[in-house]
């Protein structure tokens, strides 16, 4: 699979999901949630971007192996 | 009881399944090779006190909220940092689960299809039966419990005629060291990853007590595992420490006549039903912490970022099959100062505290009296 073509599954179902949620706490009036939802929703948009221009993002598991390697032999 | 309360049964089967949930399919093979039997019990008895800790930390204050008796007990902020740490240890095993889940689908039913698209249809219902609230969670676990149960019996049933008792020996002949590892092993996965069931049980019914159900669940799911992995033992021998899938890979040589074969579609529905509560607990209590460390009231609102999150982390959790491996071999190394260490330090710190404010307390008490004598 292309990181082009993750990102055309992954884009869709964000965006609809992206859109509901911050819709439904609009209607409900609960703005504080912005504070939490908005930039989650940022975080998500950055990594997919990266993702999608194949920019080397280390994966969680190597960075685990770099951070703890002297814990854990 | 509301109509909104989760049953002792229910929070039963809840539990039962999150702890069944990959290592089913996975089959718990540990360095112990034909004594992984052993590390499980082993892992099972070690695992009481464990229960016990997290059932005392939902004791400490009324209300039996997880994250709001860590904040009381350890103040706000060394409090806030416990929580966001075990967020982000359900975030990353919640990734990790999801990533595993879809992989398993990808490798063994659905070569074409990419393995985000599989992540993104559980994650979508996962989400969705959420926002719904968690007894709707813990309600289709008392279903799929009975499911899973005779899908197990079924398969070991079955299996039973290729099966070669010489299989589980030598009898505990493996170098202490293997043993021990496969302990360590088997007790942070799945066992310790109990943390993470109970944030579930400040939704139950107060009726019902903490530490039974709590341990109820985990015994049941150590049944479950222990024969789900002497079968696969008996099954295929060796073999069990090399496949990835060994569940799978031991129910796919049963057959009886020329009709009923493909058996291992029962393993294929176990993960689905089992993978589904896993990660549906685990986004809960990633909610939660986060929840309770940003101060919000409700975790519904949060459910689709974190939610999207997670389905982010899949691709970025590793860049092949072999790293997924060594992920899932070394995170319970990593994951246990979370699982162990944290729990524990909490309920010292709130039981000492807890102590302080009775002794207080009648001190308090007498001033009053003597004044009154006065």
């Amino acid at each position: 699979m292309t990181d082009l073509e993750y990102f055309m599954i992954f884009s869709p179902t964000f965006l609809i999901l992206a859109w509901l949620n911050l819709r439904k706490t609009y209607q409900l009036r609960q703005f504080q949630y912005y504070m939490v939802q908005i930039p989650i929703f940022v975080i998500v948009l950055v990594f997919n971007f990266l993702i999608v221009f194949e920019v080397p993002v280390p994966s969680i598991s190597s960075l685990l192996l770099k951070l703890l390697s002297h814990f854990v032999k | 009881m509301n109509r909104t309360d989760i049953s002792a049964k229910q929070m039963e089967a809840t539990v039962v399944l999150f702890l069944v949930g990959s290592s089913l399919v996975t089959g718990g093979s540990t360095r112990a090779k034909q004594d992984t039997w052993f590390c499980i019990v082993a892992a099972m008895i070690l695992v009481i006190p464990m229960v016990w800790v997290h059932s005392e930390i939902l004791n400490l204050y009324p209300g039996r909220n997880y994250f709001e008796n860590i904040i009381c007990a350890a103040g706000r902020p060394a409090g806030t940092v416990i929580c966001v740490l075990i967020t982000l240890y359900a975030l990353v095993l919640g990734a990790v689960v999801l990533r595993n889940f879809s992989e398993f689908i990808h490798l063994v039913n659905m070569v074409e299809t990419p393995i985000i698209m599989i992540a993104v249809s559980v994650m979508v219902v996962v989400i969705y039966t959420l926002s719904n609230g968690l007894y709707v969670l813990a309600r289709i676990s008392k279903l799929m419990l009975l499911l899973l149960v005779v899908s197990v019996t079924v398969t070991i049933v079955l299996a039973y005629q290729n099966m070669d008792a010489s299989h589980l020996k030598p009898v505990l002949q493996s170098r202490p060291a293997d043993l021990l590892r496969g302990i360590v092993s088997s007790f942070s996965t799945p066992y310790c990853e109990i943390i993470l069931c109970a944030p579930m049980f400040g939704a139950m019914s107060r009726n019902a007590k903490i530490f039974p159900t709590f341990l109820k669940g985990v015994f049941f799911a150590f049944l479950i595992l222990l024969a789900a992995n002497i079968r696969n033992t008996l099954v295929l021998g060796y073999l069990d420490t090399t496949v990835n899938y060994s569940s799978y890979e031991a129910v796919s040589v049963i057959q009886i006549g020329e009709f009923f074969t493909r058996v291992e579609v029962l393993i294929g529905i176990t993960l689905l039903l089992a993978g589904f509560v896993k990660s549906g607990v685990i986004l809960f209590s990633t909610c939660e912490g986060l929840r309770k460390a940003a101060g919000y009231r409700d975790y519904e609102p949060i459910v689709v970022p974190v939610g999207v999150l997670t389905l982010t982390a899949v691709p970025l959790i590793s860049s092949n099959v072999s790293e997924l491996s060594w992920m899932i071999e070394h995170l319970p190394f990593y994951a246990l100062p979370v699982q162990v260490l944290l729990p524990v330090l909490v309920l010292v710190i709130g039981k000492g505290k807890k102590k302080l404010k009775q002794r207080k307390a009648p001190r308090q008490g007498q001033i009053p009296k003597k004044t009154k004598s006065a």
